[in-house]
């Protein structure tokens, strides 16, 4: 605000993004932001590299340099090449295909809806905006709940099968495996994927469309040639609100991911809160962070390659 | 349904089968919470009011979800604007180190919740020795809503038309007031998106939450507490049905509102 | 915009998208402004605990003293209690149970008691208040014990067919998928210590939890979760989606209240038991409440109160006088406590619990 505000209220200046370099405009106007998200997480991220090289027994830190904990998890992940990965590269690498599975799910899905949204409807596209989170104002439990409810032993689309003498024993493979995280998490992660495809969907100039049909493209040729590299900048935003929490969540496979229902996030949770090992924890989570950055890496240099206009990041 | 008439194609068949499945688990929620069993199971086992009773009557969850409301809605706008202009300076200008600025917005997505609540605790206890309340809970969520918000209103302002804003500029706007006049209202649907996704995850937040709350509890604190006696479970489940309830009507009542209101004048985006 | 102004739009159905706009930012950065945290006039105890355990029922006479309730910011998991309160969250009490005593005792976060002040303390169960880690080096007591309970099978007899209650019930492979377990590594590995019959399911040698942790991956292949809260064991039992699992006493009570016939088994290796209680804080900003709170727990009429409404059993003596037989028959619970912890497998903390962790996200994972 201040930057704008500064512009507004200064006499000597009818145009100060002109008259002051534009470097410093854009620096000044993201300042706040930047301050504040470097003001609360640094602590937290230095902590964390830092703990990462530390020993812990019981409650007594051992705080002199060590690289134990990297080096227990690179012979875990070793073993990759041997006998069968360690815990942790298991986990990571588990971690790593549900969530990708998941906001596969989730943006494929999501994208014809926000198409929908987009294109389709002219009038009342608040109300649309609303009706799609409003699923969301509930507790996330009570939703996992409710997916139990639908999914489970003797849940609607079992009894529903029963009483149609389609089945007699109830179907056990609904619940409790990847498919049940995966389809919980399409649906916890809905909005976060249809509302930023939708704004970049829909601020989509409608002449551009028009010349396309002019120029004598189809539908389909359409598509791909204006709108979707339109939409890149949403879509993108979908992809990584979508992948980057559900690598570390480790609620729903707790919930409805059955026996083998962990991932990474529940054995940093462990080493943290029952182990005592925040070491441990630590030198995880950073594996963990390091693995999220490369995967978002490759995805947007892939993408970045692959735009067609030069808006870059 | 009127869309429907218009278009009836696989499109719109898909939006609706989609509406479904985000609707469809929720409005089992109402159903259980009129249903005389404290467990969420089928088959039904008769009609009860007494959930909502005994809601009307459970003070702490009330006060959980009054809570969750005020920080929801304090950490929306807040991480909205501080997003807004994080994302105007990326699509606007170029400055130096603009993408590593950029990543450095989008880590707190990347770093495990536990490890920001824990660190933050003892900062804010050890070596502030700020006493944790709602606004520490608040301040937490602002620095997981910000890059969501970031990224959201990017997305929109990405491939912006300047030429609109210098229109407006050589008509003798000042920057503040074509930004008012013609970024703004294009930008809208973006803010809106924006402000409802931090308002849901603020919402749902357990762990961080739980680390930065002082003697009042968010809704998902007690939520997740109240676990351990299933007995409680039918007033959350009676209190998710009532805010699911209301908000259904409030858009109902708002969409006819607007239709009732509405000139045909009315061409903007929203 | 007016209030009367806002309405007499709305009735006119002239209300447009800029006004709304400025009604919807104006009511945000209203209730934006208020307040956070409410003022408290009171300054009570504070009782770092579940939801649901700071009911006034569990401690009637601090009411009747202090005009007030303590208040209640709530924990889901105590691990997590610990760590916030490590990092600095000032509490009074906080209620642990006896498996979590060593790290409450490592973590250094808790003062002695001193028992003297406790009216109740001298009709409290010896054998509760002498748990391992309950007591300081030099026999001070750090922990109040509170409620105690019971793990064990929780079955349902119109599903299972059952010759003699036993832990190996769990390896049932008749009843494959529709078993569960508490996702727990120091609990599931004890059953499976018990069921190999080592000398001490708590502290086994490394040879035995190498066998405890075939066993549980045996086990895992029949199981249909391992559960991480009361409720969703309840749940399934009650929607026949398992037919047995671990639980507590209490389940019973809830289960059978909903009309789900449901058993407790009483396995002939013997049942295990656990107590949770009080410890106080080092930081404690309201010692004298807090005791006040402590010995209000303890008291024989707090104890009925949450045998016949949570069916857990309690740490005095004398509530076991005044509450009914026929009542403690209904809920399970001996008529004297001390001859049944003598026979069953009370829990304990383990000293090396972090293989533990390690073993069991290891059978988890399949790695």
């Amino acid at each position: 605000m201040t930057a704008l505000a500064s512009g507004a209220t200064s006499p000597t200046s009818q145009d100060p993004t002109r008259r002051r370099p534009e470097w410093l405009a854009g620096l000044w106007l993201i300042a706040p932001t930047l301050a504040i998200v470097i003001g609360m997480m640094l602590v937290p991220l230095c902590a964390i590299v830092i703990v990462s090289f530390w020993t812990q027994t019981g409650f007594d830190l051992d705080t002199s340099f060590t690289l134990a904990n990297y080096g227990l998890l690179v012979d875990d992940a070793l073993k990759c090449f041997s006998d069968g990965c360690g815990l942790y590269s298991t986990l990571i690498i588990k971690s790593l295909w549900i969530s990708f599975v998941a906001t596969s799910a989730v943006v494929l899905l999501a994208y014809p809806m926000a198409y929908f949204m987009a294109f389709r409807i002219q009038r009342g596209k608040l109300v649309w905006i609303i009706l799609l989170t409003v699923p969301f104002w509930t507790s996330y439990l009570l939703r996992v709940f409710a997916w139990k409810v639908i999914l489970g032993f003797n849940g609607v689309i079992n009894s529903g099968l029963k009483s149609l003498g389609l089945i007699e024993k109830p179907l056990e493979f609904l619940l409790y495996n990847p498919a049940s995280v995966t389809i919980t998490l399409a649906h916890a992660w809905a909005a976060y994927a249809v509302l930023p495809i939708y704004v970049s969907l829909e601020k989509i100039d409608r002449s551009y469309l028009e010349a396309a049909t002019d120029l004598g493209d189809s539908r389909w040729k359409r598509f791909w040639r204006v709108t979707f590299p339109l939409s890149l900048p949403g879509t993108i935003a979908a992809i990584l609100l979508v992948f980057i929490p559900t690598v570390g969540d480790y609620i729903t496979p707790t919930l409805v991911g059955g026996p083998s229902g962990i991932m990474i996030g529940n054995s940093i949770a462990t080493q943290f809160i029952k182990a005592n090992n925040a070491p441990l924890g630590a030198a995880l989570s950073c594996l963990m962070m390091l693995a999220i950055t490369l995967a978002v890496c490759l995805f947007l240099a892939v993408i970045g390659k692959k735009r067609l206009k030069g808006a870059d990041i | 349904m009127s869309f429907l008439r218009r278009h009836t194609n696989l499109l719109s068949l898909f939006a609706v089968l989609y509406l479904l499945f985000l609707y469809v688990p929720v409005l089992l929620l109402p159903l259980f919470s009129f249903n005389d069993n404290i467990y969420v199971t089928l088959p039904l086992k008769g009609f009860t009011l007494k959930w909502y009773e005994s809601l009307a009557g459970n003070s702490a969850l009330l006060n959980a979800l009054w809570a969750s409301v005020k920080v929801g809605i304090g950490v929306s706008i807040i991480s909205t604007v501080l997003g807004l202009m994080a994302a105007r300076a990326m699509t606007r200008y170029r400055f130096p180190g603009r993408r590593s600025i950029y990543a450095l917005i989008l880590l707190p997505l990347v770093i495990p919740y536990m490890v920001i609540g824990v660190s933050t605790l003892v900062i804010l206890r050890r070596l502030l020795d700020v006493e944790l309340s709602l606004l520490t809970v608040g301040a937490s969520h602002v620095l997981i809503t910000v890059p969501l918000s970031m990224l959201v209103l990017m997305a929109r302002m990405e491939g912006f038309d300047r030429s609109l804003e210098e229109a407006s500029r050589d008509l003798g706007d000042t920057a503040w007031r074509s930004f008012r006049r013609v970024t703004l209202p294009l930008v809208m649907p973006g803010i809106v998106s924006s402000f409802l996704l931090c308002f849901i995850t603020s919402f749902d937040e357990y762990l961080l939450a739980f680390f930065l709350a002082g003697s009042d509890s968010t809704l998902p604190i007690f939520i997740f507490s109240t676990l351990r006696f299933p007995n409680k479970i039918p007033d959350v489940l009676a209190l998710g049905s009532l805010i699911l309830m209301i908000s259904i009507v409030l858009v109902v009542l708002a969409e006819w509102l607007r239709r009732r209101g509405i000139s045909g004048s009315d061409s903007s985006v929203l | 915009m007016k209030k009367q102004e806002i309405l007499s739009a709305m009735k006119a159905g002239r209300l447009t998208r800029r006004d709304m706009m400025k009604l919807m930012s104006a009511t945000g950065v209203t209730m934006a402004l208020i307040p956070m945290g409410r003022a408290r006039a009171a300054d009570e105890a504070i009782n770092f605990t579940w939801e649901g355990y700071n009911e006034p029922g569990f401690h009637p006479a601090y009411a009747e003293k202090h005009g007030a309730e303590p208040e209640g910011p709530y924990f889901a998991d105590v691990g997590e209690a610990l760590a916030k309160v490590r990092s600095g969250f000032k509490v009074d009490v906080v209620h642990p149970c006896n498996l979590d005593l060593k790290n409450w005792r490592d973590a250094d976060v808790m003062q002695p008691i001193d028992t003297g002040r406790l009216s109740h303390f001298g009709d409290l169960f010896e054998s509760l208040t002498k748990l391992e880690f309950a007591q300081g080096d030099n026999g001070e007591q750090y922990f109040i014990p509170v409620d105690w309970g019971n793990t064990s099978i929780l079955y349902r007899p119109d599903l299972v067919e059952v010759q003699e209650e036993s832990w190996t019930m769990l390896w049932d492979e008749r009843y494959s998928g529709q078993i569960s377990m508490a996702a727990d590594a120091t609990e599931s590995a004890a059953i499976a210590g018990i069921v190999l019959g080592v000398a001490d399911p708590f502290n086994m040698t490394d040879e035995e939890l190498a066998k405890a942790k075939d066993l549980l991956v045996k086990q895992k292949s029949l199981l249909r979760f391992y559960w991480d809260s009361n409720s969703t064991v309840e749940q399934a039992l009650a929607s026949g989606e398992l037919v047995m699992s671990t639980g507590w006493n209490s389940s019973v009570v809830t289960l059978q209240g909903q009309g789900v016939p449901v058993k407790f088994a009483n396995p002939k290796e013997g049942i295990m038991s656990y107590c949770c209680g009080l410890v106080l804080m080092k930081d404690a900003p309201h010692i004298d409440k807090a005791y006040d709170l402590i010995d209000a727990m303890i008291a024989p009429e707090a104890g009925k109160w949450l045998i016949e409404s949570y069916g857990y059993g309690h740490s005095n003596k004398k509530t076991f006088e005044i509450v009914e037989d026929a009542m403690l028959n209904e809920r399970g619970l001996p008529k004297d406590p001390n001859l049944f912890f003598a026979k069953g497998i009370f829990q304990r903390p383990t000293a090396d619990a972090d293989r533990l962790h390690k073993m069991f996200e290891e059978v988890k994972a399949g790695a």
